[in-house]
């Protein structure tokens, strides 16, 4: 069967096993000699894929759920849209979430997802309590921060190449409403949103569209969406209202005047409503309510670049990175900034303290060119790129870039010595 | 079979909502007992692999607040579906014998093993379950029986005769005893699904248009059985491809052989 991750590219021949017996997938996993755990496919790229995946989607069990102590065990193909489906109606949701409701527990766990919250409460992998893993070997093992500790490390952002994640407890956050109050502040340029982000730090939520294709004096201009949740007692499930793309748009639909035409359609849309309230669902996922946006890019597929920067390195390597993409002759369609509060200590986790931008390249004949000239000026701002969106970096970058690398490398040699949990971009990047 | 002892050790009162599936484990029985929680009925999950089933149970609960427990039940097992039917002591609002067996065509035209498996698990083995539950019900004077059996009991074909002669009898076999329970008060459905993707199908290829959705599948179980639909034929399509395929004559019906 042919798959792909959210950015079409690569789209590769698999053989997707899916199956709720555990039994049976300790089996397939102690005789198959290569294969990767996947979920719902919206990690960019090639980080869940391989000839054999192991697909999560059956294993979507709740098992136990604790309102005193705000704990929940699901098994890990269980879906953010699932979860919260479940959690909102007693008054929880999930501590983090990223911009799609369409991701699985366990792939939030083995991309250690970030939300609009990062800069307040850090990673998805911060609230995980425990987590059973398939190993290799078949054996089934509990891991946490007081047992197997470094399998826990390693396995929270550790991209599926641990084991299989079975099932994990995580704590929940208890919501007093499903209603954000939202703000939203325009910046003209680069250096006001920076500044803009400093000001309001104190929000719970923050999020800042960008306008790439403008230059000079309005570089980096765009607005800040600042959320706070409401408290008016209200959990409001909506129905599922989706808009479906369900063809492919030829590779030639997003071009220069498109984008342009639509980042000035936003920016001007944007200044006209200063204050409202959006539900949880238009808030955290506005775009799941275009099912397969990723369509738009043409069969061609494309790329999404993030990287974060110390904040001291931040207006010098924005500004660098728009002037390559302007050389270019690329602007992003969607592109996004935020600001991370600190890191944390599992292996191959993303977020640093500083800004992370992330923008989208439709794969055009210089599109690769471009990132590489893009990565020279990340890798000497002491930048790093997020795994999950990751579709080309080199082995030589990644491995200058992630700190804890050898940590996990040790811990993979010895739970899965002969690699036998690894993807296309863990034999890329020799992961 | 030998027959269960002590009946009048049981309790012979209907509970109310409650909901018992034989094949606690299978894809199909799974999926209509969570349309049954979703309603409010206590679900109770008899099979093998009671691990598996203790992980659906939890979930049943979670999800829908409603009482769940599992069964040990090997219908292969004598012992095993004695001990069943004697720990068993009440008589569910409604039973579903949700337990399969496509089994291997090839193997079965060599091996009377393999025949009489298919056979067995399909059609005989399911007869003192039914038979027992039929027949209290029968007393009450209330209950409800759903048998799954499949699209290929309507006509056999030479890529799965074994198994399409043993779910024949299964709509024959439910056929008849709703006619007798008629007389009760206890409903007896069959449904008939077509192909649908589940473990037991996982390796075998088909059309994308004759696949059927195991949770869709469900929901139309549970609509049906709420309008007191008798016999239910599911996925839609399968009911227009058998309306063809039951009408053709035999003799050109041979031809079609793949």
């Amino acid at each position: 069967m042919k798959i792909s991750g959210w950015g079409n590219y690569p789209c590769i021949d698999s053989e997707v096993i899916s199956t709720n017996q555990i039994y049976y997938l300790q089996d397939i996993i102690r005789k198959k000699q290569s294969f990767i755990p996947s979920g719902l496919l919206r990690s960019y790229s090639d980080s869940s894929l391989n000839s054999t995946t192991l697909s999560s989607l059956k294993l979507n069990r709740i098992l136990s759920f604790d309102n005193i102590n705000q704990a929940i065990t699901c098994e890990s193909g269980i879906s953010f849209q699932d979860l919260n489906n479940f959690l909102i109606p007693k008054g929880f949701f999930v501590p983090v979430t990223p911009g799609t409701k369409f991701i699985t527990l366990g792939g939030a766990i083995a991309s250690d997802v970030h939300g609009k919250n990062h800069h307040k409460v850090g990673t998805f992998g911060n609230f995980v309590q425990s987590i059973r893993l398939i190993l290799a070997s078949g054996e089934i093992i509990d891991c946490s921060r007081n047992y197997n500790q470094d399998i826990f490390k390693a396995t929270i952002s550790g991209m599926g190449l641990t084991g299989f994640i079975l099932d994990a407890t995580f704590r929940v956050q208890k919501i007093k409403s499903t209603n954000f109050s939202v703000i939203t502040k325009k910046a003209n340029s680069l250096e006001e949103m920076l500044e803009l982000f400093n000001e309001y730090m104190y929000y719970d939520y923050s999020v800042a569209w960008m306008d790439t294709s403008e230059f000079g004096k309005s570089l980096g201009r765009g607005v800040l969406i600042l959320g706070k949740e409401l408290e008016d007692n209200s959990f409001e499930l909506l129905p599922n209202t989706k808009l479906n793309m369900s063809f492919m748009f030829p590779n030639f639909a997003l071009n220069h005047i498109t984008i342009k035409l639509f980042n000035s359609l936003y920016n001007s849309i944007s200044y006209k409503k200063n204050d409202f309230i959006a539900n949880f669902d238009k808030f955290y996922y506005p775009l799941d309510i275009l099912s397969n946006w990723n369509k738009i890019y043409g069969k061609n597929g494309f790329v999404q670049y993030q990287f974060v920067v110390p904040r001291e390195h931040s207006y010098k390597t924005i500004k660098n990175i728009m002037q390559i993409m302007k050389s270019y002759k690329q602007s992003s369609f969607l592109t996004v900034l935020k600001f991370f509060g600190k890191s944390n200590d599992f292996y191959l986790s993303f977020p640093e303290e500083g800004f992370t931008l992330a923008m989208d390249f439709p794969i055009r004949i210089n599109t690769f060119d471009m990132l590489n000239k893009m990565d020279d000026v990340i890798l000497s701002n002491n930048g790093k790129l997020y795994l999950t969106k990751d579709a080309r970096m080199s082995k030589e970058f990644f491995e200058s870039t992630y700190s804890n690398l050898n940590k996990f490398r040790e811990i993979k040699s010895i739970i899965d010595p002969n690699n036998k949990f690894s993807s296309l971009q863990s034999k890329r990047l020799g992961i | 079979m030998e027959e269960v002892k002590n009946l009048d050790k049981f309790d012979k009162k209907t509970k109310s909502k409650v909901c018992l599936v034989i094949g606690g484990n299978s894809d199909i029985g799974k999926a209509i007992s969570y349309k049954f929680a979703e309603d409010g009925y206590e679900i109770h999950l008899a099979g093998r692999s009671i691990s598996e089933m203790e992980r659906t149970a939890k979930d049943i609960t979670n999800r829908y607040e409603v009482e769940s427990q599992v069964f040990d039940l090997d219908i292969e097992d004598n012992a095993s579906l004695n001990n069943f039917l004697y720990s068993y002591n009440q008589v569910p609002k409604i039973v579903i014998y949700a337990i399969g067996y496509l089994g291997h065509q090839k193997l079965a035209e060599n091996s009377i093993d393999e025949a009489n498996r298919i056979i067995n698990i399909n059609f005989t083995y399911q007869i003192p379950i039914i038979n027992h539950f039929a027949n209290l019900m029968e007393e009450q004077k209330n209950g409800n029986i759903i048998i799954i059996s499949s699209v290929a009991g309507l006509r056999g074909r030479a890529t799965n005769y074994f198994y399409g002669a043993s779910k024949s009898a299964m709509i024959a076999f439910a056929s008849g005893l709703r006619q007798r329970l008629s007389l009760s008060n206890v409903f007896v459905m069959s449904v008939l699904p077509g192909f649908i993707r589940t473990k037991m199908t996982q390796d075998i290829e088909a059309p994308k248009l004759f696949i059927g959705d195991v949770v869709k599948v469900a929901s139309k179980v549970f609509s049906a059985f709420k309008k007191k639909k008798t016999v239910l034929i599911t996925p839609f399509i399968y009911r227009l491809l058998f309306l063809v395929i039951n009408n053709l004559p035999e003799k050109l019906f041979i031809k079609l052989k793949k």
